[in-house]
C-alpha cells in the first residue's frame, strides 16, 4: 500500500485528503502542519508520496519542497494550491514539485493527480 | 518570531497613542506566541502589508477604551461606538501606527512594505482566528481599559 | 461619495462575478453542494461567522464570506465527512478560512495575466454576534447571496 504524508496546517484539508486517500486505498503514514514538520515526519518516514500546501507558518511549503529534495531528489511531491498564478507555480516547479492541485479539488482530481506521480 | 519585526510595532503602539490621544500605556506584557486565535475584547482593526514578506498588525480595543480614544481624537462627547466615522478614527490610527512601525523596517531592513488600507471589524464575544501565519500577541494596558496587539508576518529577516 | 486616490486612469473594477463563481465552485467542488445565487433582499440568519481576506492591490479590496454556524457546519460536514455534531468551533473557522483563501486564490489567479494584480493577505476568521466591517474609505460594497436549502452564505466585497 502506498504511503503519503499530508503538509497543510488547514485541518479540513488533511480530514478531506484522508477520506479520499483512504477509501481509495492508500495509508496516510503522518501529518504536519508546516513546513519544517513536513521536513522531519518525511525523514522519518519517507513516504511514497508527499501532499505540500504552499502557504503555511513556520516553513511554507516551497522551501521544505526544497529541504526535501536537496535530500532526497527522487522524492515524489503534490502541491496544493489555492492560487494559480504562474509566478508561484514556477517557483514550486523549480524547487522540484510534480505535480499541482488546485484548491477546490474534488476526489477524482485528487486521484488523478496520484495517478500522475505515483 | 524575530523580536525585530514585533518591537517596531509595540513601540509605535505606545507612541502614537500616547501622541494622538494624550493616553498612557501603563503596562505591556512580553510578546506571547500566538496560536492563531485571539478572543477580541469588542473593536478591532486590522491592517495588512506587503512586501518582501507580508504581514498583518492586529490591535483590539476594550469598547470603553476605544470610546476615549475617539472622545480624544474628535473631541466627541459621546462618541457611537457603530458610527462609521468614529470607527474610522480607530482605523486611521492602526493605519499610522503601523505605517510609523513598517518606516523603521524599511528603513533598517529594505522590506519595501506597503500598507492595505484598513478595517474595523465590531461584534459581541467575537473570536479572531489566523490561519497560515506566524503571530504573537501582546497586551496593554491604560487607565481607561485593555487592548491587544497581535502581529504576524509570513516570512522573516534574514538571520 | 468616491475618493479618487489613484489620479486620473481608470481604477479596473472587481470583478464580481469571477468571484461569484469562484464561490460556488468551491462549495460544489469541495462539499458537493449547488448553491443558487438569490436576491439581495432574500432573508438570510443572522451572521455569526466570517471569513474575511484583503486584496492588496488598486483598488484594495476586502473579500467576506458570511454565514451561520449551521450553514459552515453544514459545508464542512460534507467536505469531511465529520459528523457536525463532532466539528469544533475550530473546525469551522478552519473551513471558512480556507473557502475564502480558494476563492481569493482562484481569482487572483485567473487575473494574473491581465492587468488588474493583487496581493493576498492570510485569511482572518471571526466568530461572534452583532459582526460588522467598516473599512477606512469603504465607499462601496458588492453583496452576494447564495442557498442551498437550509445554507446560506453571503459573499461581500469592500472596496477599500
Amino acid at each position: 500500500m502506498k504511503r503519503i504524508l499530508i503538509v497543510d496546517d488547514s485541518p479540513m484539508i488533511h480530514n478531506l485528503l484522508r477520506k479520499t486517500l483512504e477509501r481509495n486505498g492508500y495509508e496516510v503514514c503522518a501529518d504536519a502542519t508546516n513546513g519544517r514538520e513536513g521536513v522531519e515526519l518525511f525523514e522519518k518516514h519517507r513516504p511514497d508520496l508527499v501532499f505540500m500546501d504552499i502557504t503555511m507558518p513556520v516553513m511554507d511549503g516551497i522551501e521544505a519542497v526544497k529541504t526535501i529534495k536537496a535530500k532526497y531528489p527522487e522524492a515524489k511531491i503534490i502541491m496544493l494550491t489555492a492560487m494559480g498564478d504562474d509566478e508561484i507555480m514556477t517557483q514550486a516547479l523549480e524547487a522540484g514539485v510534480e505535480v499541482f492541485l488546485k484548491k477546490p479539488f474534488d476526489d477524482y482530481k485528487i486521484i488523478s493527480a496520484i495517478a500522475k506521480v505515483i | 518570531m524575530d523580536s525585530r519585526l514585533v518591537t517596531p510595532y509595540i513601540e509605535s503602539t505606545v507612541q502614537i497613542i500616547r501622541q494622538m490621544t494624550g493616553i498612557e500605556v501603563t503596562e505591556i506584557s512580553e510578546p506571547m506566541p500566538g496560536s492563531g486565535e485571539i478572543s477580541a475584547y469588542g473593536v478591532t482593526s486590522v491592517i495588512a502589508f506587503a512586501g518582501t514578506i507580508k504581514g498583518r498588525l492586529l490591535i483590539d480595543f476594550q469598547p470603553e477604551l476605544a470610546v476615549h480614544i475617539i472622545k480624544n481624537l474628535m473631541r466627541e462627547e459621546n462618541p457611537v461606538l457603530r458610527d462609521r466615522l468614529m470607527l474610522g478614527c480607530i482605523a486611521e490610527m492602526n493605519n499610522i501606527i503601523a505605517g510609523d512601525a513598517n518606516t523603521l523596517l524599511n528603513n533598517e531592513y529594505g522590506l519595501g512594505l506597503r500598507l492595505a488600507p484598513p478595517m474595523v471589524v465590531t461584534g459581541k464575544n467575537m473570536m479572531l482566528a489566523s490561519s497560515k501565519v506566524d503571530s504573537v500577541t501582546v497586551l496593554g494596558r491604560t487607565d481607561y481599559g485593555d487592548f491587544k496587539l497581535n502581529i504576524a508576518f509570513q516570512g522573516g529577516l534574514p538571520s | 461619495m468616491m475618493e479618487n486616490s489613484t489620479g486620473p486612469a481608470q481604477r479596473l473594477e472587481w470583478p464580481v462575478t469571477m468571484f461569484v463563481e469562484a464561490l460556488k465552485d468551491a462549495v460544489a467542488t469541495m462539499a458537493g453542494i449547488t448553491m443558487e445565487s438569490v436576491d439581495e433582499s432574500f432573508l438570510t440568519g443572522e451572521a455569526t461567522m466570517g471569513g474575511m481576506m484583503v486584496l492588496q492591490g488598486d483598488p484594495s479590496a476586502v473579500l467576506m464570506i458570511l454565514a451561520d454556524q449551521p450553514s459552515v457546519a453544514a459545508i464542512v460536514t460534507n467536505m469531511t465527512g465529520i459528523d457536525s455534531g463532532e466539528l469544533t468551533i475550530e473546525d469551522l473557522r478552519d473551513g471558512l478560512s480556507e473557502l475564502v483563501n480558494m476563492v481569493a486564490g482562484t481569482v487572483r489567479g485567473r487575473l494574473a495575466g491581465s492587468g488588474n494584480r493583487f496581493k493576498l493577505s492570510s485569511p482572518l476568521a471571526v466568530t461572534g454576534e452583532h459582526l460588522a466591517v467598516y473599512a477606512k474609505r469603504h465607499v462601496e460594497c458588492s453583496l452576494s447571496r447564495f442557498v442551498a436549502g437550509d445554507i446560506w452564505l453571503e459573499l461581500k466585497i469592500f472596496y477599500i
